[in-house]
This record gives structure tokens, sequence and C-alpha cells, in this order.
């Protein structure tokens, strides 16, 4: 295979040629992104008929189209009401919100689409061009390095979630725990289901995310008459017009080396398969805290905060897909699905695709591309109009809310059990937040928690009940070493800062 | 003594609320740990680490706050959690009518239930115009209705007005 100008060319004509589908795409995606519990793959599998009629590169584009769509998407409601439409947004109410409580809504949800916009573009084109080298990542990513993996992941946000540590230790690992009731990998032994057949499948995770994110962002809308603050309402009054948008957009562009380098990570995290857009997210929001020269602005509506975990949400997109591409092992249940129209259409996947057909796995991220270059023109414009939601008084949009996502929790596994489990979640997340345990913490330790036991139990029966097999891998142990650093850095730099505060004082 | 304390650190310092979810997560965990006792290793190992790990967490917890009352720091006693007022009432009201909402689902199916929900839910947030209160019902649920039973496919059990609409429509 020739990569040749003409090659990329080629492709990106033949992706923009798809418009007619990608552009209804992004519409159904930004709506099913937006609604808690409504992900895209549910959706693919609704619309899995129309896909299956198209020819393949179309229902590519589609679905291609649809899951970038979903995942920007799902950082509008937890901009506008602080509940996150996936996991993968759940880092960005921390600065996003409050952005919409200063009536700063338009600015908050501009600076989400450019950044989730820019930040998947820049994966994607680096995917293009990296495609053969990234696929090799995951070869390095056993069982054992997928624990510290997701143990990383859990103890970062443990750290960053709260302005205590132990408190969001007790939130991530409670949440682990939750996320390991159900049936065991090995015998299918059912544990602390308390007599419920419904939870023999474990706990579902959509239910959860509504409840401990919806239900009780409902509950504690009674407290105040609106969102927006008195001087927020002010400020939208006054000032809220086509320039906010503008504004974001500057704001967001004066910022590109911090979209790039968060983006990347995005992509980085995508391409081990498993660890998907929530880790991500809150890595990059992590490290952006970490090199940014005002941290304390963190949590408060900074613009670096709505950034960082939008642009490495996106582009986790382009580095899930890759191990789907290269490999043809689904590294998520979107791709799963588009793994199913593509074997539908007699396509093999795995490495001779790229002697066989080239133009199918770059096709489809030449598509991913196309996408987000007609997300921008979109969804930009929009921002204005949905900025008003956070004006709509809580006595109407608390019902509204509960009502809404409820269906979210009943629409994946069609049980009204599950709706129920949001309620029990709901009054979990209520009384976290209440008292100061941050819900995102608790969120990602049930999604991580089967996938925990997972890696760990394939890990300890290939060393034949080892335990130490844990400390067995190069990269293993680089990463336990980051994992210790995440937890005792922070007291550590906080305690020197404040010595040198007292010094400075005397 | 205690008021001594209360007046001296204000309700700032009251960290009974701080409690309830380490208690709630200890047993929890106990009762995760009772119901794979008898398991087998593979099945048990895993939510023995977890489960330890949270109960080890939850004690240093407990500790650090047993050490800040005994120095007069703060105090056991309950803060806003369990404060009654306007807000609270609402909140129970809300609550209480979610949980109807959802017990109700199964028999008088999506569209009815919502819009029974929405109109009681926001009379009880103090929504008293008529004109609101059935207007925006009627639209949510309707919305609801078209997006999720007629586009998404979502199968509630169908109540009296998906009946009428699947016979029209």
């Amino acid at each position: 295979m020739e990569f040749t100008f003409e090659f990329l060319s080629s492709l990106f004509t033949a992706s923009l040629s798809q418009w007619y589908v990608i552009v209804p795409a992004i519409v159904i995606g930004l709506i099913i992104g937006a609604i808690p519990g409504l992900g895209p793959a549910n959706s693919l599998i609704i619309l899995l008929p129309f896909t299956l009629v198209l020819n393949v590169e179309t229902a590519m584009a589609f679905m291609v189209a649809l899951y970038c769509s979903a995942r920007m998407g799902a950082g509008i409601p937890a901009i506008l009401v602080n509940i996150p439409g996936t996991a993968g947004a759940a880092a960005t109410p921390f600065d996003g919100y409050p952005m919409s409580q200063k009536g700063l809504a338009q600015r908050a949800l501009t600076l989400s689409f450019v950044a989730s916009a820019l930040g998947g573009l820049i994966a994607s084109i680096f995917s293009i061009f990296a495609l053969p080298l990234l696929s090799r990542v995951g070869y390095y990513f056993h069982s054992v390095e997928m624990v510290v993996v997701m143990l990383f992941g859990l103890t970062l946000i443990a750290v960053v979630s709260t302005g205590n540590t132990l408190k969001g230790l007790i939130a991530g690992v409670f949440g682990l725990l939750v996320g390991a009731i159900g049936p065991d990998h090995i015998y299918s032994a059912p544990r602390a289901t308390f007599g419920f057949l419904e939870l023999y499948d474990g706990v579902p995770v959509v239910a959860a995310l509504i409840g401990v994110f919806a239900i009780s962002e409902a509950l504690l809308m009674t407290e105040v008459k609106s969102i927006v603050t008195d001087v927020g309402k002010v400020h939208m009054a006054t000032q809220t017009r086509w320039a906010e948008t503008i504004i974001g957009v500057r704001m967001a562009f004066k910022r590109w080396w911090h979209i790039v380098w968060t983006s990347f990570i995005g992509l980085g995290v995508g391409v081990v398969p498993g660890a998907g857009a929530p880790i991500a997210a809150f890595v990059a929001y992590q490290q952006s805290r970490l090199f940014s020269k005002t941290p304390e602005k963190y949590g408060t509506g900074h613009p670096e905060g709505i950034l960082a975990p939008e642009s490495a949400n996106n582009g986790v997109t382009s580095g899930s897909l890759i191990p789907l591409l290269t490999l043809g092992v689904p590294g998520g249940s979107t791709a799963a699905i588009m793994l199913i129209v593509i074997q539908y259409h007699g396509i093999t996947l795995g490495p001779r695709i790229f002697l066989d057909r080239p133009e199918f796995p770059y096709g489809v991220l030449m598509a991913m591309v196309v996408t987000y270059l007609f997300m921008v023109g979109t969804i930009l414009p929009l921002a204005r109009y949905m900025s008003r939601v956070t004006l709509v008084p809580t006595q109407f949009l608390a019902p509204a809310i509960i009502s809404f996502t409820l269906v979210g929790a009943f629409a994946p596994r069609m049980y009204m059990f599950d709706m129920g489990l949001a309620l029990v979640f709901g009054v979990i997340g209520y009384i976290a937040r209440k008292t100061g345990y941050q819900v995102s913490a608790i969120l990602i330790g049930v999604i991580l928690g089967p996938y925990i036991e997972q890696y760990f139990m394939r890990a300890l029966r290939i060393a034949e009940g080892n335990p130490m097999v844990l400390f067995s891998s190069r990269i293993g142990n680089i990463l336990w070493v980051f994992l210790v650093l995440s937890l005792v850095a922070p007291p550590l730099i906080g305690w020197y800062k404040k010595r040198k505060a007292d010094h400075a004082s005397l | 003594m205690k008021k001594d304390t209360e007046t001296q650190h204000g309700r700032a310092n009251r960290r009974g609320d701080e409690l309830v979810l380490p208690i709630l997560s200890l047993l929890f965990a106990i009762y995760y740990l009772y119901t794979i006792k008898d398991l087998a290793w593979e099945a048990k190992i895993n939510g023995l680490l977890i489960g330890s790990v949270l109960i080890l967490l939850v004690l240093i917890f407990l500790i650090k706050i047993g050490i800040e009352v005994t120095r007069h720091q703060s105090s056991l006693r309950f803060g806003e959690l369990f404060a009654w007022g306007r807000a609270q009432a609402s909140r129970i009201g809300l609550f209480g009518l979610a949980v109807l909402y959802v017990l109700v689902i199964p028999y008088a199916g999506y569209t009815l239930t919502t819009c029974l929900f929405l109109f009681l839910a926001m009379f009880v947030l103090g929504v008293r115009s008529p004109v609101k209160l059935i207007g925006v019902s009627l639209a949510l649920s309707l919305t609801g209705y078209y997006l999720f039973i007629a586009l998404l496919d979502t199968r509630f059990p169908p109540g009296p007005v998906e009946k009428l609409f699947g016979m029209l429509f």
C-alpha cells in the first residue's frame, strides 16, 4: 500500500460524500449522548437494521459519526445540570457546572465543543498516520498491567475529585465493592445480591450513573430556585449573546496546546482495551491541574478544567477503534456492534486488511476526521440556545430530570428493577454529595470493579495463584510507582507549599 | 463540654453527616464478606481484598474523626443532612413520588404515569399555576412518549395511552 497524498485526499473526498448519513448521525448522537443512559451502543443496536442495508463504508461513517457525537453530547448535561450523559464525561462537571452557576453556560459549552472537536480531530489525524505503531500498544498491556492501570485510574479519581484523599478513596473502593456484586468470573457464584435475581448479572452501570448523578442532583435542586446564581442571571441577561460563543472559541484556541496534549492522553488510554473514556478524562484533568500555574482555580469554573477532560474523552474515540481496525478485537460495546456490521458485510479485520483493503481502516478514521469537522459547524451555534436550560426554574427541572433519566435506567436491560435501583443509588449519591464524598469516584469504582476482577483473576490463574505476579512486569511496576506517587505526592506538595508560605510570612 | 465545643467551632465541625457513607460502606463490606465466606477461593479473593481495604480505610477515617472529637475540634452531631426544613420536606415529597412513579408504571404505562408524576412533583415543589402544571406535564410526557417509545422503541409495559396511540397510529 502506498501512503500518498492522493490516497489520503481520495479518502477525504469519499468521506465528505457521506455527509448525508454523517449529519443526521451527528444530530442523533448529540441527543442520545445528552440523555443519561442512552449511550451510542444502545442506539446502534436499535439502528442495526438500518446499518445493515447500507454499504459497509456508509454504515461505518454513520456509526462512527454517531459514536463521536454521542461522546460530545455527554458533556452538555454535565455542564448545564451537573449530570454527565455518560461516564466518560464524569470529570466535565467539576469546572463546567460552576461556570453554569456563574451564568457562563454558553461559554462553558463552547469550550467543551471546541475541545471535543479539536481533541477528536487531532487524535484521529494522528491515528491515520500512526495506525501500525498504535496497534502495537495493546500488545504491551496484559492482565497485570491492566489491573494496575485501573487501580491507578481509580486512585487518580480519588485524589482529583476531592480535597480529601481518604474520603475519595473510601468512595472509590466502596464503588469497587459495589461493582463486584454479582457472579464471579470463574464459577459464576452470585455474591452480595441481597437476594435479587436482577443482580445476578452484576450491578447495571447505567442505573448507577443515573442514580448517583441525575437523581441525587434532582434531590439537591430542591434547595435552590435556579441553577444560576443571582449574579449569573444578571450576567446572562446583560452579556450573553453570540459574543459569549466567540469568547469561548478564543479562550479554547488560546489554550490550543492544552487541547493537543490532553487529546494524546485520550488517544493513548483509548488504545488500551478496557481502560476507556472515564479514565482518560480523569487522567487528563489531573495532569492538567498538576502542570497548571493556577491549580487552585480548578473546581471553581476554570476553562482548562473543561478543555482537558473533553479533549481527552474525544481522543479516546479514535484510540478505541484501533484494536478493532488492526486486530479485529473490539475495545468496547460500541466497537463490538461495529464489528457485527463489518462481519455481516463479509470483511475480515486483522493485519491482512492493510494489504487487501487498506482504504477500509483508513477510511473509517477519515470518516471520523470529517465528522469532527462537521460537528463544529453543527453544534457551535447551538451553545447560545442550549445555555438557556440553566434558567429553567428547578421546580420544573428536577421532576423532568427524574422522569427522563429513569427511562435511561430502564432502557438497557428493560427491567423495572433498574429504575428502583437508580433511586437507591440516588440516595447514596445524595448522601455523598451532601457530605463531601465525590460521586464520580463511586461511579468509576462501579464501572471498574468487574474489569479489575476479570484481569486480576486472569493474572492469578496464569501465575498459578501467586499474587506476586502483580509485580512481575516492568510496565506494571512503573505504573505501581506512579500509583504510589499519585497518592503520596499531593499531601507532600501541600505540606511543602504550606511550609514555604509560612517561611515567607515570617 | 459538648456545648462548649459546639459554640467554639460552630456547625461547620459537626462530623456526624460525614460518617453516614463510611458506616453504610462498612455494613455493606461486612455483608459482602459474609456472602462469600463459603465460596471457592477464586470466587472470593477479589471481594476479600477490596472489602478488607474498604474496612481498613473506614477504620482509619473513624479513628481520625475520633481523635478530632477527643481533642474537641469537632463533634459527632448531625448537620444539614438530617436538618428539617422546607427544602427537606420538598425533597422527601419528590423522592416519595419518584418511588411511586416506579411502582405505578407497570400498571398505568409510561406516558400516563409520567404525566401524573410531573404534575404532582411540580405541585410539591411549589408550582401553583394550573396552566403550567397541566401544560408542562402534558408536553413533557408526550415528548417522552414520542422520543422514548415511538422513536427509540423503549419497551415499557403499555398503559391506556400507549394502547390508544397504538390503535390510532
